[in-house]
């Protein structure tokens, strides 16, 4: 992916940068407002990581005269404001995602995937049939198979599911999945959301299938082929 | 109504003060009164010496005219009897002459004796003088008292003077009481009011200079100390962890660096293990700064309608996996209600509390979305009533050796949450189990559409 970083701080923008070209990714790097602006306007990116105390123009505002130019793509905010109640102006601003520092770079990789929606193991226009591998998941009559066989989910797990799936084969944090499933932003004080997934790989990882549902240590779950 | 110090003072003091003038009376009459009957007996006596005079030399018929003559005119205008009293009598007590039916005592009459006698006719107190005649004959010469009547009606005017000085000072004292149980009464309100966590709350103070104005002033800049003190902790652990955030984060980044780098599994996993350590550290900061600014009014509110029951519904959704794999039960009851709040941060406080049953508490689960809002109760020790106060300060644990996890925000948290929605966190001891209840009652209600329960959005 082609990325921008807007990000006057150098040791994040170090770091940051420096996850983002270890994942594989070209990363641009603009050191204040105008800048990124400039950048923002002139070149193509996949998606652009934005912080929101910018030096001569601020993060908002770039993203805002962005989206009044008509230029939609992805934007993840990062906030050093330390707290998530400016988190709704952000997305009002037309956001698509918003990170609170300090932030993992796992997180942020994750989420630039997510907003991005390269999914390889999927097509684009989504079909109300979700598959992988032997598991699929019907949207309209809200039903889910594993190798032909029929599983009952409960409604929090076939959420779950369905999100796994729009993102097979990218890492998918716990935060991502708590704000997709439950869409409250909150801090748990425990990994909550492992015993709901623990219970849905029950169900879709019977014994004897080769499992699909991965846990990726330090960062968080990923739904892949067993081949891939 | 109990009374003070002060009135206690007041009362004692008119008492007092009535003990002193009714001994004053008590003396001032008897002296008055000794002085008007020497002074009627003086008179007396010079009365019968000048009948003496007469009768020794005009002769025992001259003092019967006069002593006639005297008594008849001593009748006033309407015929009762005036001061004057004469009696006139024989050797066997027959009366001769005068204005008084029959002698009044049966002791044996002494010349020059005086008398002190009650006219049974009249009631009236008589001062008399005797005077003994030839040939046992016995002439009495004496005055009504009128200083008697004059002393029951300085009694009279005494006991109204007692009731006056009694009703004045009761009914000072509760006029006083009441100004001062009022002007107390700003005080111990206020001192509640800040006791419930409103540290800028200051008593009023009035334009009056008194030592009770005084003492306002006195406390008021107590408060202000107290205020800036407890701001100074606030502020100094919000800047702590404000500031340990960044070269923590830069630390974590760093061992995240280190585990795409290392090879060894057994290196790897230990790194990961530092690195969730870090997370554990940088989530209590995070907890701590969003305290510190929901405390100090800084944290907007992302105000909008939400439907309490759904919000709860959602948070046990979350946490029943977890209470099954414990074999305990949420168990929920409700009705739609909706309240204008900041959602994510109610569904935190109803997180906090479902985490804090589950990690602490023992049993079921009741939760309950009723009028006030929503209450949430277990069935394990609870919490005795003399802690309930303390674990809602920050990092205070009951588990004294702290070992369980947690950094001991979460209740601080939902009480923060609930203040800033000018609502309430109540804990109670519910016999067994802790009983949490969420009160929004405060908050602004928006329209309620009653009976229209919007259809839950199937989960």
């Amino acid at each position: 992916m082609r990325l921008l970083l807007v990000e006057d701080q150098t040791d994040t923008a170090e770091f940051v940068l420096k996850a983002l070209r270890e994942a594989g990714h070209i990363a641009d790097h603009a050191k204040d407002g105008r800048e990124g602006l400039f950048l923002a306007t002139t070149e193509t990116y996949d998606a652009i990581i934005l912080d929101r105390m910018l030096p001569k123009v601020d993060g908002l505002t770039i993203l805002r005269t962005l989206r009044a130019s008509s230029i939609h793509t992805p934007v993840v905010i990062l906030s050093a404001l330390g707290e998530i109640d400016d988190r709704v102006e952000g997305l009002r601003a037309g956001s698509d995602d918003y990170l609170v520092k300090p932030f993992s770079t796992i997180e942020l990789l994750a989420r630039l995937d997510a907003v991005t929606r390269r999914s390889p193991g999927q097509s684009e226009p989504e079909g109300h049939v979700l598959r992988l591998a032997d598991l699929e998941l019907n949207r309209l009559s809200r039903s889910v198979k594993r190798a032909g066989v029929a599983l009952e989910l409960q409604p929090r797990e076939y959420q779950l599911l369905e999100y796994l799936l729009r993102h097979a084969g990218q890492v998918v944090t716990r935060t991502m999945l708590l704000e997709a499933v439950w869409d409250y932003h909150f801090d748990p004080g425990t990994n909550v959301i492992d015993v709901h997934i623990s219970k849905l790989r029950n169900k879709i990882d019977p014994a004897g299938l080769p499992p699909l549902l991965h846990t990726v240590r330090g960062a968080g779950y990923r739904l892949g082929d067993p081949q891939a | 109504m109990r009374l003070s110090p002060f009135s206690w003072f007041i009362i004692g003091l008119s008492t007092l003060m009535l003990a002193g003038v009714t001994l004053f009376a008590a003396v001032s009459y008897r002296e008055t009164r000794n002085a008007m009957i020497s002074e009627f007996q003086a008179a007396l006596r010079e009365e019968t010496t000048a009948l003496e005079t007469i009768y020794q030399l005009q002769g025992h018929k001259a003092l019967i005219e006069v002593v006639t003559a005297r008594a008849n005119a001593n009748l006033d205008d309407m015929g009762n009897e005036a001061v004057a009293v004469y009696l006139l009598t024989d050797a066997k007590g027959k009366k001769l002459a005068g204005n008084l039916a029959y002698w009044p005592t049966t002791e044996q009459a002494v010349d020059e004796s005086s008398l002190q006698f009650i006219d049974p006719a009249t009631g009236d107190t008589i001062v008399a003088v005797v005077f003994l005649l030839y040939a046992d004959q016995r002439l009495l010469v004496g005055r009504r008292a009128v200083f008697e009547q004059v002393g029951q009606h300085l009694w009279r005017n005494y006991a109204l003077l007692v009731g006056a000085v009694l009703f004045v000072s009761v009914g000072g004292v509760w006029v006083f009481t009441r100004a001062l149980r009022q002007r107390l009464g700003y005080i111990s309100a206020t001192a509640e009011r800040i006791r419930r966590g409103h540290l800028d709350e200051r008593i009023p103070q009035s334009r009056r200079r008194d030592e009770i104005e005084a003492l306002i002033g006195q406390l008021n800049l107590m408060l202000d100390q107290v205020e800036k003190l407890m701001e100074h902790a606030r502020t100094t652990s919000s800047a702590i962890a404000h500031d340990l955030r960044h070269p923590i984060s830069r630390l974590r980044n760093e061992l995240e660096v280190l585990v795409g780098e290392t090879q060894e599994p057994s290196t790897r996993a230990r790194v990961e293990t530092l690195t969730a350590d870090i997370d554990s550290i940088l989530r209590i900061f995070q907890a701590v700064l969003r305290l510190g600014r929901l405390e100090a009014g800084a944290y907007a509110l992302q105000l909008e309608e939400a439907e309490l029951t759904e919000l709860v519904v959602d948070a046990i959704s979350l946490y029943e996996p977890i209470a099954e794999n414990m074999g305990r039960h949420i168990h929920f009851s409700g009705m739609p209600a909706t309240w204008r709040i900041d959602r994510d941060l109610v569904f935190q406080a109803v997180a906090n509390l479902l985490e804090n049953a589950l990690s602490y508490g023992a049993g079921d689960i009741l939760v309950q979305v009723e009028g006030r809002g929503v209450i949430i109760r277990d069935h394990g020790e609870g919490i005795a009533a003399e802690d309930i106060e303390r674990v809602l300060e920050p990092f205070v644990r009951l588990d004294e050796s702290r070992s369980s996890a947690g950094s001991g925000l979460g209740l601080s948290l939902v009480r923060a949450i609930m203040e800033a929605h000018g609502g309430t966190l109540a804990l109670a001891d519910a016999h067994p189990g802790l009983c949490a209840t969420l009160d929004f009652t405060p908050v602004v209600r928006p329209k309620l559409v009653t009976g229209a329960s919007r259809p839950k959005p199937e989960a």
